[in-house]
């Protein structure tokens, strides 16, 4: 009989653990969040075209239908083809004589697997290759599903990686002020504080503004998440310095300091340590607010901009009112951030009442 | 024959918790009489905390005492009133002081407000009447300055004068019981000498029953009537304060009061007894006696069998050496 | 002038702490936590501190140890005899020369000779070699081991930062001491929270054995532990005392432990040595009426303490008003018109007891 070893058993997470599996939403979140992260080195896969590929005679056309029965016959899924009428108003109509099949695994444009396998076999799409739209598309005439899935990639990097690194500079500063103290230490704060008080939006557009136009999608990648971490890391540094503060004087670092350790080692041996949780739980519930962040800069055409998608850039398509009302399919993007931040929150929170230990289950 | 003021009936509390289920208390049965001062002694994890809790009813979720349990005072069971009930009985006639008396004030109010409150709760005082009557409670418990230290902050004091204005408030009621939960455990010597002397005085003169606990069996001396000795939420031996030094009977209190160093011993004249093993932990107790993986008069029964609490004239012992019933 | 090779003699300790009044700005108020402390300690002997809250007992062991830096005093340890007279007759001279000239000559000299002799001098490379001879054993045994470490690191910690092991010799090295304070070696990798306050505390022995000390602050070593528990560790520190010649300074407030443990014993109050003498002699004939109150309320057993005929017992004054007389004077039953004028000083009574009193001298 196998014996099967308990998730953090005999560690300081185990009952947090039990506490967390027993709120539901929070384990569908988390799932939810697991399978989002994990298909990205997919997109290329799950996504049936590339980002920037056009069909200019499909210009903002309406999400096929899935049908089933054709003339009361089935023959499985399939779509019907959808004909410009209109090019002005990309008025559509639908001609139920041309039948497109839907396939899984199907063969479509050429990419590359996990980054480097090349390969052309997509999860789903037409067979015989024609446009297939499952979220209707752009104005250029893209799948807009497929610049969502590849838009997933750069909001939730961005958010991640820009929480993780906005906790990495907070904990530098915030710790190396608490615990040197004194004049150091006030110093440090007091320009926490200016940098908290500038208005971040202005802070922003500022960065941004001075930000060079001829770097690389890479580097400007790189650029807008420093942008979002760095003003947010000050404020971090103030959290993080106070409870070094308090967890300086504590018997065990004292002890650390009688047998000669050096301050850089008691920070990260003995001082950070005790605040694991309370770092976990603001990288998983500022996750959220770097997404948005990004979202809301893309919107104004000051984030990832051509040819990178992301969802704010998508958004930012939605900002006249007379394409929302007429094709109403352009608003996807949205539901993908809200689903997304709104995981974010459920599994943050859940994670934090789990590590609360007065916290009821 | 007066009915005793106090008395405790198969007292079960326990805990449920995720990964285990504890019993902190396990059918303790004594009583109290009026005027009387009880010691409860115990160490860690004895149960004696969780003792003085469940007898106001204060356990909350996920303690919880058993339906069995009885706690009469004054011929009215305390677990199976309503919440509004006990509450009035809760400061008025039954009154508990704690160990960390800066714990128990709200910083942010006056002591003479925190006093009035019980007073004007209970006693439906109107605010001038209650601080008078909170000026004569600090005088009864020789604060200096009485009037003056009415109108400080908790913070302000320091934690001998907390303890006893905490006193004052426990009193402002004329409480026929005070429960005091180790209230000098946290002070110094002398200070701790003092709050005594002040609480055999107030039970003298008003004749207000005590459950003292603490985990100082040297300290009790002079001071309690009884004493009772807990040991993994089970009394292990109950009688007179004179007799628990003098003749001790349960091999646990014997081997207590060998291990304690008393005044007047010097390392290179005595050896210090020192009891093998440690306490138990609840979620593992033994079965027989909980006290024999350490006693050094074990025999074989008491792995096998715990005892009961055996009756022998004024005293009680759990211990199968005291087994009136010949093998 | 020193007569034989003491392995502590602690001179003139003072500490005074500013009070702040907010912020930045201190009003000249203090604290007077020592003042004036002096006491030597033999190789292989202990030296009971005591007294009640606010005495700066804790304060004596810190300073000892410089985690917290005196205004003034000396600390010789582990030297000869000869190397202190050295010093102090050259301060002496020094006192006496006029010349300005030789007195800029005596003062290089004797700053140079301070950072040899005087621990309170030592340089910071200095300092950490020489520290690991000086231990410090806390009180509280939750807060003194690090939770998120294991056992094994958190004894040999000081051993492999200062390369007195290696990382590979450290479990060996754990099980050595392990062995000794009586744990088993499962103990090596778990956590403190999976012991009790006992065992803890013995983990901290020997985390304090461990850099082979030739001196133990115990700062109130078995104040948190359960009583049946105390005589447990008492008996293991005097058997480590016997093995590995350490001197104990044991500071505590309960006098009967004190006096068990101790060699000989100081009784502070206000931030001075009141009484020092062997143990015996002050259980015996205690001279100083603040040890005299101490001992009349201190529990004993089978002595049936009549509450209601105690002495006056009073408060201990505050540090910060200082009087300028005798600290005690308010409580003292025995006062003369002299002891609110003038402080009294340690004086030798008898050989090896000396009171700070003007009623003795």
């Amino acid at each position: 009989m196998k014996i099967k070893k308990k998730l953090f058993h005999g560690t300081s997470l185990e009952i947090p653990y039990i506490k967390f599996k027993k709120k539901k939403f929070g384990v569908i979140c988390f799932y939810i969040l697991l399978v989002l992260y994990v298909s990205i080195p997919f997109e290329g896969f799950i996504a049936p075209y590339g980002p920037n590929t056009k069909f200019k005679s499909k210009s903002y056309q309406p999400p096929h239908r899935i049908q089933l029965l054709h003339n009361d016959e089935l023959i499985g899924p399939f779509v019907y083809e959808y004909e410009m009428v209109n090019p002005y108003f990309k008025k559509y109509m639908v001609n139920k004589n041309v039948i497109h099949k839907l396939g899984f695994f199907v063969k479509g444009e050429p990419y590359n697997l996990l980054f480097f396998i090349p390969t052309d076999i997509h999860l789903f799409g037409t067979v015989d290759g024609s446009p297939f739209y499952l979220f209707g598309a752009d104005r250029l005439g893209r799948d807009l599903f497929s610049r969502i899935i590849y838009g997933a990639k750069i909001s939730l990097t961005i958010g991640f990686f820009g929480a993780l690194l906005s906790l990495f500079i907070g904990i530098l500063l915030g710790g190396f002020s608490g615990y040197i103290g004194g004049m150091t230490d006030w110093f440090i704060m007091r320009t926490c504080e200016t940098v908290i008080l500038l208005p971040t939006f202005y802070l922003f557009l500022f960065l941004r503004a001075i930000m060079p136009t001829d770097i690389s999608p890479a580097l400007k990648f790189f650029y807008i998440m420093m942008i979002l971490s760095v003003p947010g890391a000050f404020g971090g540094a103030r959290y993080i310095r106070n409870w070094v503060l308090s967890l300086k004087n504590t018997d065990y670092v004292i002890a650390a300091k009688i047998g000669g350790i050096s301050s850089l080692k008691i920070i990260l041996k003995h001082i950070i340590p005790q605040i694991r949780n309370l770092i976990i739980l603001n990288i998983m519930l500022g996750i959220p607010g770097f997404v948005l962040g990004e979202t809301g800069l893309s919107f104004l055409n000051l984030g990832i901009t051509e040819p990178s998608v992301s969802w704010g850039m998508l958004m930012n398509s939605a900002m006249d009112i007379n394409i929302l009302i007429q094709y109403p399919w352009i608003l996807f993007p949205a539901i993908a951030i809200i689903c997304t931040v709104f995981c974010f929150f459920i599994f943050g929170y859940a994670v934090k009442d789990a590590l609360d230990p007065k916290a009821e289950v | 024959m007066q009915k005793p003021l106090l008395q405790v009936k198969n007292l079960t509390t326990q805990f449920f918790l995720i990964k285990q289920n504890i019993t902190a208390v396990d059918g303790i049965c004594f009583e109290l009489s009026q005027g009387e001062i009880l010691a409860i002694v115990g160490e860690s994890g004895c149960g004696k905390s969780v003792t003085s809790l469940s007898i106001m009813n204060l356990i909350e979720p996920p303690g919880k005492i058993s339906s069995e349990s009885e706690v009469l005072f004054k011929n009215r069971n305390l677990l199976v009133l309503d919440e509004k009930t006990i509450s009035s009985i809760r400061g008025s006639e039954i009154a508990m002081i704690f160990q960390e008396p800066s714990a128990s004030f709200n910083l942010l109010f006056k002591i003479g407000y925190q006093i009035g409150e019980s007073l004007r709760i209970h006693k439906q005082l109107k605010k001038d009447t209650a601080l008078r009557e909170a000026i004569e409670l600090l005088k009864k418990v020789k604060i200096s300055e009485a009037d003056k230290r009415v109108h400080d902050y908790p913070f302000q004091l320091s934690g001998g004068m907390l303890q006893r204005v905490m006193i004052a408030l426990a009193l402002s009621c004329s409480p026929s019981l005070l429960v005091a939960d180790e209230p000098t455990t946290a002070l110094d010597v002398t200070i701790q000498a003092q709050i005594l002397r002040l609480l055999k005085e107030l039970s003298l003169n008003y004749n207000m029953a005590i459950l003292y606990i603490t985990h100082d069996l040297a300290l009790i001396d002079g001071f309690a009537n009884n004493v009772m000795i807990m040991y993994a939420g089970r009394i292990l031996e109950y009688c007179g304060i004179s007799e628990i030094y003098a003749k001790p009977l349960h091999p646990y209190t014997k081997d207590l009061l060998n291990s304690i160093p008393m005044m007047g011993y010097f390392k290179d004249e005595q050896i210090l007894f020192s009891i093998k093993g440690s306490v138990p932990e609840l979620v593992n107790l033994p079965p027989g006696c909980k006290y024999a993986p350490r006693c050094s008069e074990v025999f074989d029964r008491c792995h096998k069998q715990e005892p009961s609490l055996f009756n022998l004239e004024n005293r009680k012992v759990r211990c199968w050496l005291y087994n009136k019933e010949k093998k | 002038m020193e007569e034989k090779k003491l392995l502590i003699v602690a001179k003139n300790l003072v500490k005074h702490y500013p009070v702040k009044a907010s912020g930045f700005t201190f009003s000249d108020e203090k604290v007077h936590a020592l003042n004036n402390i002096s006491f030597s300690l033999d190789y292989k002997q202990t030296l009971g501190l005591v007294g009640e809250s606010g005495c700066g007992k804790t304060t004596t062991g810190r300073v000892i140890l410089r985690v917290i830096e005196p205004d003034q005093g000396r600390l010789y340890f582990d030297k000869e005899a000869d190397e202190i007279n050295r010093l102090e007759a050259l301060e002496s001279e020094l006192n006496k020369e006029e010349n300005l000239k030789k007195q800029k000559q005596y003062l290089k000299d004797i700053a140079r000779i301070k950072r040899e002799t005087d621990f309170f001098s030592y340089p910071y490379s200095k300092l950490r070699s020489e520290r690991l001879k000086m231990q410090y054993i806390f009180q509280d045994p939750y807060m003194s081991l690090n939770p998120k470490m294991h056992i094994n690191e958190i004894i040999t910690e000081n051993l492999i930062e200062n390369r007195i092991i290696k990382k590979s010799e450290r479990d060996k090295e754990a099980k050595k001491y392990l062995d000794i304070v009586g744990l088993s070696k499962d103990a090596l990798y778990k956590y403190p929270h999976e012991f009790s306050g006992g065992q803890r505390q013995r983990i901290n022995i020997a985390r304090a054995i461990a850099s082979n000390p030739k001196f133990i602050v115990c700062d109130e070593p078995v104040s948190s532990l359960d009583v049946s528990i105390q005589s447990q560790i008492l008996n293991l520190l005097i058997q480590i005392q016997k093995e590995f010649n350490i001197s104990y300074l044991f500071i505590a407030h309960n006098l009967a432990i004190v006096f068990y443990i101790s060699d000989y014993v100081a009784i502070m109050y206000t931030g001075r040595i009141v009484e020092i003498a062997t143990s015996k002699v002050i259980y015996h004939s205690p001279l100083h009426p603040y040890t005299k109150l101490l001992m009349s309320v201190s529990p004993k057993i089978g002595e049936k303490k009549d509450y209601m005929k105690l002495p006056f017992i009073g408060e201990v004054p505050s540090l910060i008003n200082y009087p300028k007389g005798c600290t005690f004077y308010d409580r003292c039953p025995v006062h003369k018109n002299i002891c609110s004028e003038e402080q009294p000083v340690l004086k030798k009574i008898v050989t090896e007891h000396r009171v700070a009193c003007h009623v003795f001298s």
